[in-house]
């Protein structure tokens, strides 16, 4: 660790001072993660299926109008 | 050897200067060259403004044209001739005694005189060659898109215009499968260092080990082909089809033109299927958008009251090889510009996308990232003021560089986000409410990385695409994995306008 502080060393003491900063404990974070995680993949198959149905859609169309 | 014959005329000398050209050195009958000239250069001097004034040049060897004539015309029983056509446009009359002088050449580079070239091939009657006019030359130009600058020489002096090149296809080397390659290849060559502009030979050079057939005269190109040859050349190509997508489709194409890349799309009819570039958007009526009886709210966000600005309709810009450049079409109807019943009916099916290869997050899976976020902030984070949008990609350099240089927000924001390590593409979902995006400003930003592809992680697993949410003066990121609320006290500020050419102005 360098002794010399960074700018964003300086702005970080600066806003702990000023108790501008919250940050949430461990199991808050998993929790939010986790959620956020179960509502993104609820919809991953279908938008995996569609690549998948796209691809094949594609295949012999010949572009020359 | 015959000598540079060098022409100063107006735009509207055009027609005229064309009819005696063709009978001069093609020894044509004026029937066949009043031919040529109605149906294949009226409709691009119908476009142009009228105020233009010309420098044209012959004989002139063109790179594209020169490719084609080595690797087929010169084989052919019928001669054909070498050299092309060069005209080049300027939106203020030229002083031809000036022309040499650098303080003159100066002056119409740093003012934007210069429009941009055109080049007619010897390849009668489909004589419109490679181009790069820069949209301010047409009479329509109320849109933003894709422009690189690209450089060309009038009269032996270096001058640079802001365009997306074009060419009309000849029909037996390039048909618009190769066109449409070409001109996306043309654009990324001059506009990144990455990338590097592709001649035809090249094209059918990539494509041999694809095609089981000749390729010369071409019949055209697969769908297939077209990304195959995006992807060789250092893309990693996306496949979007309307069919599949639905209503998520639109969405998607509008996503990547405000990101500032240009699809390919794939127009299909009755036995006739076609390709084009889709480059850019016309320029918004933001106050018709949100002032609307019932504003089209998203469902998927439960009571978030959100409109996603990449699924309202507008008209795109189009490069279509059968047309002068950028042509504005609805999705719905890109071919409203041909005449042929055909031709109108036709849909946009499909498009390519040439994705950089390392941005694994795309449009579809960002929204619903963003869409997820917003849900689950709810109500502490997001309350239900209604809100507009906008989503797309941009280069962390270029999106740092405005929060940077960005007046209207706080010291304290700026050093948050500039500060913060990100991969060289990330997503942006600027949120306004109604009358901050009316105003082209936003209240708040969800940034995501785009090399996390997110729906690859396993729910247990600590990894979120989030870089930053900045909203309700409060700036939120994770550090060691866990959340971070930052007060910054923002105030609405200035959207993001990096990524198109905005024309108009």
């Amino acid at each position: 660790m360098t002794k010399f502080k960074s700018s964003y060393d300086k702005l970080r003491e600066r806003l702990q001072q000023e108790q501008r900063i919250t940050v949430l404990t461990a199991e808050e974070s998993i929790k939010i993660t986790s959620d956020l995680n179960k509502e993104i993949k609820s919809k991953v198959a279908e938008i995996r299926a569609k690549e998948v149905e796209t691809e094949q859609e594609l295949a012999g169309i010949v572009l020359n109008a | 050897m015959e000598k540079i014959g060098v022409y100063v005329l107006p735009v509207k000398q055009l027609g005229e200067f064309l009819l005696d050209f063709y009978q001069t050195n093609f020894g044509i009958e004026e029937s066949f060259a009043k031919v040529i000239v109605s149906e294949y250069a009226d409709p691009l001097i119908a476009v142009l403004k009228d105020d233009l004034t010309m420098v044209i040049e012959h004989p002139y060897v063109d790179k594209m044209y020169r490719n084609t004539f080595y690797h087929f015309y010169s084989s052919k029983l019928k001669p054909y001739k070498r050299d092309s056509l060069r005209i080049s446009f300027f939106s203020v009359a030229i002083d031809e005694k000036k022309f040499w002088q650098k303080e003159y050449v100066d002056y119409l580079q740093e003012k934007d005189y210069y429009y941009g070239f055109l080049v007619l091939r010897p390849t009668l009657p489909k004589i419109i060659g490679r181009n790069a006019i820069n949209p301010k030359a047409f009479k329509d130009h109320k849109f933003r898109c894709c422009a690189a600058r690209i450089p060309a020489t009038v009269n032996a002096v270096k001058f640079v215009s802001e365009a997306f090149p074009h060419s009309s296809q000849d029909g037996q080397v390039i048909t618009c499968a190769e066109t449409t390659i070409w001109s996306l290849l043309e654009y990324f060559g001059n506009r990144y260092a990455e990338y590097k502009p592709l001649l035809p030979s090249d094209i059918h050079q990539i494509l041999r080990k694809f095609s089981f057939k000749r390729q010369m005269p071409s019949d055209g190109l697969t769908a297939e082909q077209i990304a195959y040859t995006v992807r060789e050349v250092g893309f990693g190509a996306m496949l979007y089809s309307k069919a599949k997508h639905q209503e998520l489709f639109y969405g998607a194409l509008s996503a990547f033109i405000e990101s500032g890349i240009p699809v390919v799309g794939v127009i299909k009819g009755t036995n006739l299927a076609h390709a084009v570039n889709i480059i850019g958007a016309a320029i918004d009526d933001r106050k018709a958008i949100v002032n609307v009886e019932k504003p089209p709210f998203e469902n998927d966000v439960d009571d978030h009251l959100i409109i996603d600005y990449n699924k309202v309709a507008r008209k795109y810009v189009f490069i279509d090889d059968n047309h002068p450049p950028y042509r504005l079409a609805d999705l719905d109807k890109p071919c409203t510009h041909y005449k042929h019943a055909d031709w109108q009916a036709c849909q946009l099916t499909n498009i390519i996308v040439p994705l950089y290869h390392r941005i694994y997050l795309d449009p579809i899976r960002a929204r619903n990232n963003v869409l997820a976020l917003i849900k689950l902030g709810k109500p502490h984070q997001f309350d239900a003021v209604p809100r507009v949008m906008r989503l797309f990609l941009a280069s962390s350099r270029s999106y740092k560089q405005y929060i940077a240089l960005n007046e209207e927000l706080s010291v304290d924001a700026k050093e948050l986000i500039t500060l913060l390590p990100m991969p060289k593409f990330i997503w942006i979902a600027e949120l306004s409410t109604f009358d901050s995006f009316v105003n082209q400003h936003v209240t708040g930003v969800i940034a995501l990385d785009a090399t996390e592809p997110a729906d690859f992680t396993d729910s247990s697993d600590f990894q979120v695409p989030l870089l930053y949410l900045l909203e309700k003066g409060k700036f939120i990121t994770i550090d060691s994995g866990k959340y971070e609320i930052i007060g910054t006290f923002d105030k609405p500020f200035r959207a993001y306008e990096g990524n198109l050419v905005n024309f108009e102005r």
